[in-house]
């Protein structure tokens, strides 16, 4: 009996000690798994980590970070380079101490418009082409072309921002030679071209030359086609100005209305000439998306000389292209905005030339337009002086439904 | 007829606009540079000078402020013409007291004509 509780009690114990075993050996293997798998994930990481050291490393263009105290967290090599500030000094700094930002007329970007800021608040990226900075420790000033793009965690809140910057001061160089070449060749070329429309002006003068018919209709042809050189070589200079950046603006408070009257007056000539209206409607409603605007002023805040030119581009093209009906021009108002609407009923625009339509020497090409004079610089120019006013234009066409050409200005805030 | 004064340092330009105001009956003299200009005005006493800015020797600006101050040619009416076309400059010529400012650019050969005569009928 005793043997038999004896042998009882060791296969019990051998039992418990197979199921004790067993435990143990596979807790072990999970344990070891775990550690298994937390190694890989370590390890996984630390190649994450080292990829991105070697992203930041190899790159060829700055890179930086800042938190969300826009103190810098990240200065790549090439930042070194080409700032001039080493890592170790610069993390840890504001980024405006390292990278003083300044716009093309000297203003400070970092004070007034930090991209970093406006990157978080509008959560899109923003890209410069316009802004310098002065080299560490030295006098050089650095143009560059940056982008900066807000940082989130997973949860999708900000946690800082990253600026990539490229070193553009010679490519500028280049430019403002090329625009400066432009522009001596517009100036010495204006003499000439002046002194030959004059020349022919006298030639057809009956005060001064007796000539024959064929004589004098080649010579207003020719006076035609001094007439448009003169014109493209005023456009050139306007353009060569503006991207020099020296058209000097004179913003006052206007009513765009009395201006949009007195354009209309002044090419009311033109329009009878060719036989097709041209008029100026009144004013339906201050009344826009709910937002009544009655007791203030109509007036909007921009150079008045500037708009007028864009009117008078705008109703003169308008004329150009339009043979039945005519032209007309509305304004509409809301909150911030004067929308001044120039509709013809003539020839339209494709959808392709309406793409290309603002671009520098675009002309519409098709044969009812190669009759026409133009230098194909009037709506580049239109287009610059607008945004530089602080409104946009846009345009709706259909090809032989006519074109109505949009624009908006600030309206001014008395 | 009147006398006119015509100050321009372009050979062609000034054979234009000579050529032009002898076709509309005016007497015509002629200057090419502001040291010029400045001695064939005290000499030939001209009813109206009309006056090119970007000069050598003298600028148009400064003959225009001597005339103004010498006795024999202050009261003489100036049409400043010249390719200077920012509103700095205009406000200059009128400061300094032109009757008028044309800017090369924006008028057409019979627009200089016109405003000549509209000048001289004040």
């Amino acid at each position: 009996m005793i043997l038999y509780l004896t042998f009882g009690f060791i296969v019990l114990a051998f039992l418990i000690l197979l199921i004790i075993s067993l435990f143990l050996f596979f807790k072990y293997k999970k344990n070891n798994q775990e550690i298994v798998s937390l190694r890989n994930l370590k390890d996984s990481l630390t190649a994450n980590e080292s990829k991105e050291n070697t992203l930041l490393l190899s790159i060829a263009d700055g890179v930086y970070m800042v938190d969300m105290e826009r103190n810098l967290t990240i200065f790549n090599p090439t930042a070194e380079v080409m700032t001039g500030w080493g890592r170790k000094e610069a993390v840890g700094l504001k980024c405006w101490t390292v990278m003083n930002l300044k716009d093309e007329q000297d203003n400070s970007v970092c004070q007034k418009d930090c991209p970093a800021l406006k990157a978080w608040r509008s959560s899109k990226n923003v890209i410069r082409d316009d802004t310098c900075f002065i080299r560490h420790r030295g006098s050089k000033s650095i143009q560059i072309s940056s982008s900066y793009a807000p940082i989130r965690d997973s949860s999708g809140n900000y946690r800082g921002a990253i600026c990539v910057f490229r070193d553009i001061t010679q490519k500028k160089e280049i430019e403002r030679s090329k625009i400066e070449f432009v522009s001596t060749a517009s100036h010495e070329l204006r003499t000439p071209v002046t002194a030959l429309e004059g020349y022919i002006s006298l030639a057809k003068n009956e005060k001064i030359c007796q000539i024959d018919t064929k004589a004098k209709e080649y010579l207003e042809k020719a006076h035609q086609v001094a007439l448009g050189m003169s014109d493209l070589i005023k456009n050139l200079l306007t353009i060569t100005k503006m991207e020099e950046a020296e058209i000097p603006l004179n913003i006052t408070n206007f009513s765009i209305h009395e201006l949009a009257g007195e354009a209309v007056e002044a090419l009311q000539q033109s329009a009878q000439d060719k036989g097709v209206y041209l008029k100026l409607n009144e004013v339906q409603s201050q009344e826009v998306r709910g937002e009544t605007t009655i007791g203030r002023s109509l007036n909007v805040t921009a150079d008045k000389e500037k708009v007028r030119e864009v009117l008078y581009n705008l109703i003169e093209n308008g004329l150009k292209f339009t043979q039945e009906g005519g032209v007309s021009i509305s304004i509409t108002y809301d909150k911030d905005f004067a929308t001044v609407c120039v509709a013809d009923t003539g020839i339209g625009i494709s959808a392709d030339g309406q793409q290309h339509i603002f671009e520098k020497f675009y002309r519409v090409d098709n044969t009812a337009t190669r009759e026409t004079r133009g230098t194909g610089l009037g709506l580049f120019i239109t287009r610059s002086l607008i945004e530089v006013s602080g409104g946009q234009i846009w345009l709706e066409s259909q090809g032989g439904k006519g074109t109505k050409f949009y624009f908006t200005l600030p309206r001014s805030i008395d | 007829m009147a006398k006119l004064l015509l100050v321009e340092d372009d050979m062609a330009l000034r054979d234009i606009y000579s050529t032009r105001f002898l076709a509309e009956g005016y007497e015509v003299v002629t200057a090419s540079d502001g040291e010029q200009a400045l001695t064939v005005a005290v000499k030939e006493k001209p009813d109206l000078i009309l006056l090119d800015i970007m000069m050598p020797k003298i600028s148009g600006f400064d003959v225009l402020d001597i005339l103004r101050t010498t006795p024999e040619t202050k009261n003489c009416k100036v049409v400043i013409m010249t390719a200077l076309s920012q509103p700095a400059d205009i406000d200059k010529g009128k400061m300094l007291g032109a009757d008028e400012y044309l800017v090369k650019s924006q008028v057409t050969l019979t627009d200089v004509v016109n405003k000549v005569k509209e000048v001289l009928s004040k």
